[in-house]
C-alpha cells in the first residue's frame, strides 16, 4: 500500500508543494488559484488529486502540506477523504495536514429546488473551517 | 358587434362591457417595456392611433386610453383573444406545456393538410359539444397554429381568464398544450384535435416543461446540432464545461487521465451543443423490496414499495451534464438520467420486470 511520507525525499530548492485532495475538482481548482495569488517566499506548486493513493508512475516533488477538502453536502466526499487517510503516514499529521470543509453558504432556494427535510438542514450548516491541526493521534489511523 | 333591435342593444352593451374588461385586464398584464412591441405585433390599433397615446404615463391611465381606442375601433372578443394569444406567445414560459402525439390509423391516406379546413373543423367540433366556447387561431411559422380556447358550459359563458392553448405543428403529429386548470375538457380537446387534423388516435407523452422551444427541440430531434459559430475554433477540452485547461502551470492535476476520460464520456453522451431546457425529471418507483440478507420484515412484504424521486433544476440537463466533471457523480451517469432527450420523456415509471 503506497503511503505518502513527509520526509522520504529531499526538499526542492526554494520550492513548496501543496497537495489538495478532494472529489470536487472545481473547488480544488479555485482553492489552488487563490493560493497561488498569495505572496509566498518559496516557489509554490499545487497538486490536485481526487483521492489517495496518487498515481505511482509519476515523478513528483516532496509534498510539504496536504489539504483534504470535504464538501458538507456530500457524504461521498467525506468517505473519499476517510479512505485517502489510510495512505498518509502518521508523521504527516505533525503539522503538515489540514482539513477544509466547504459548503457553508446558503442553498439558494429558486424555483424547482427540491423541498424536504434534508435540504432544510443544509440551509443552516454549522461547521466552521478547520485550520491545520496536528490533532489526530497516530493510533487512530 | 352592434345589433339592430332595441332589445339586442342592451345585450350588446353588456357584452361590450365584458369585452372591455377583458381588454383592460389583458393589456394590464403586458409589461410597459413590451407594450409597444406587442401592440405593433397585434396590429389592431393604427400607427396614428398609437401616436396619440402617451406611453410614459402611469400604467392604469395608459391602459384606460388604450381600451378607449379599442372601443373606438369596435374591437370584438376575437380581437381581444388574439391579443391574449400574442401576450402568451411572448410569455410562453408562464405556462406549463404537455406534449401530445397523434397517429393515423393503418392504411389511412395522408391527405394534404388544409389549414382552413382544420380550423373550421376544430371549431365546429368544440361548438357542437359545448355551446359556449371561444376558439381563436393565430398562424405561426413552420406551419404551426396557436389555438386559444376559452371554456364555457351549456349554460355558462366562457371564462376568458382560464383559457387553454394548443400549439399544433401541422406537418407533424405533435401538439403542445398548456396545462389548463379546467382539466375536464382535456378529452374533448384531444378529440377535436385528432378529428380535425384527420388523425386516428392521440396519446399524451410523458414529457412536460415550461420551455416550449425546448420541448419542440426534443420532440423534433433538433437539439443535437453543433453550432458552427464562434465556439468551433476553440479546442474541445476548453469548450467543455468551463474547465480552463489554459491555466497556471504551477497547478498540476494528478488524475489527468481520469479527468480526460470523464470529459470524453460526458461529451459522448451529452454532445457539444447546449442542452434543451427542462426543469425536472420524475421517477416513480414501484418495486418489491430486495435484500441480500435472509428474511426481514420488508422482504416478506407482498406489496411493492412505492417511491417518487424528483430531480429539479433551473436547467436540468445542463446540471446533469456538469455532475461528473464536477466530481459529484461518476461517469457515465445512469442511463435513466441520460436518456431523457433521446426518449423524449421526463416522467418515468419503474417497475419490477
Amino acid at each position: 500500500m503506497s503511503v505518502l511520507r513527509p520526509l522520504d525525499k529531499l526538499p526542492g530548492l526554494n520550492t513548496a508543494t501543496i497537495l489538495l485532495v478532494g472529489t470536487e475538482d472545481v473547488l480544488l481548482q479555485q482553492l489552488a488559484e487563490a493560493m497561488l495569488k498569495e505572496d509566498c517566499t518559496s516557489e509554490l506548486k499545487v497538486h490536485l488529486a481526487k483521492s489517495l493513493p496518487l498515481p505511482s508512475n509519476v515523478n513528483r516533488p516532496r509534498i510539504d502540506l496536504i489539504v483534504f477538502v470535504v464538501n458538507l453536502h456530500s457524504k461521498h466526499s467525506l468517505r473519499n477523504v476517510e479512505e485517502s487517510l489510510h495512505h498518509v503516514d502518521a508523521a504527516f499529521f505533525l503539522g503538515k495536514v489540514s482539513f477544509l470543509a466547504t459548503g457553508d453558504r446558503r442553498l439558494s432556494s429558486h424555483h424547482g429546488a427540491a423541498p424536504g427535510p434534508h435540504a432544510a438542514d443544509l440551509r443552516r450548516p454549522c461547521a466552521q473551517r478547520l485550520g491545520p491541526e496536528p490533532a489526530v493521534p497516530a493510533a487512530e489511523l | 358587434m352592434r345589433s339592430e333591435t332595441a332589445g339586442d342593444v342592451v345585450r350588446a352593451k353588456e357584452m361590450d362591457e365584458t369585452v372591455s374588461e377583458f381588454f383592460r385586464r389583458t393589456i394590464l398584464k403586458i409589461p410597459l417595456t413590451e407594450m409597444m412591441t406587442i401592440l405593433k405585433t397585434w396590429n389592431f390599433l393604427s400607427e396614428n392611433q398609437l401616436q396619440t397615446v402617451n406611453f410614459r404615463q402611469r400604467k392604469e391611465s395608459l391602459v384606460q386610453d388604450l381600451v378607449l381606442l379599442c372601443e373606438e375601433n369596435r374591437a370584438s372578443l376575437n380581437d381581444a383573444a388574439l391579443l391574449d394569444i400574442i401576450y402568451t406567445q411572448f410569455h410562453r414560459h408562464q405556462k406549463v406545456w404537455d406534449v401530445f402525439q397523434m397517429s393515423k390509423g393503418p392504411g389511412e391516406d395522408t391527405d394534404l393538410f388544409d389549414m382552413e379546413q382544420f380550423k373550421s373543423s376544430f371549431k365546429k367540433i368544440l361548438k357542437r359539444a359545448l355551446k359556449n366556447v371561444t376558439v381563436s387561431f393565430r398562424d405561426a411559422e413552420e406551419n404551426a397554429v396557436w389555438i386559444r380556447i376559452a371554456w364555457g358550459t351549456q349554460y355558462g359563458k366562457p371564462n376568458q381568464y382560464k383559457p387553454a392553448y394548443v400549439v399544433y405543428y401541422s406537418q407533424t403529429p405533435y401538439a403542445f398544450t398548456s396545462s389548463s386548470q379546467l382539466k375536464s375538457n382535456l378529452p374533448l380537446l384531444g378529440q377535436a384535435l385528432t378529428i380535425a387534423s384527420k388523425h386516428h388516435q392521440i396519446v399524451k407523452m410523458d414529457l412536460r416543461s415550461r420551455y416550449l422551444d425546448s420541448l419542440k427541440a426534443i420532440v423534433f430531434k433538433q437539439y443535437n446540432q453543433t453550432f458552427e459559430t464562434h465556439n468551433s475554433t476553440t479546442p474541445l477540452q476548453e469548450r467543455s464545461l468551463g474547465l480552463d485547461i489554459n491555466m497556471d502551470s504551477r497547478i498540476i492535476h494528478e488524475n489527468k487521465t481520469e479527468k480526460e476520460r470523464v470529459q470524453r464520456v460526458t461529451q459522448e453522451i451529452f454532445g457539444d451543443y447546449p442542452q434543451p431546457r427542462l426543469e425536472f425529471a420524475q421517477y416513480k418507483l414501484e418495486t418489491k423490496f430486495k435484500s441480500d440478507l435472509n428474511g426481514g420484515i420488508l422482504a416478506e412484504r407482498e406489496e411493492p414499495l412505492r417511491c417518487l424521486v424528483k430531480f429539479s433544476s433551473p436547467h436540468l440537463l445542463e446540471a446533469l451534464k456538469s455532475l461528473a466533471p464536477a466530481g459529484i457523480a461518476d461517469a457515465p451517469l445512469s442511463p435513466l438520467l441520460t436518456c431523457i432527450p433521446n426518449k423524449g420523456m421526463n416522467y418515468f415509471k419503474i417497475r419490477d420486470k
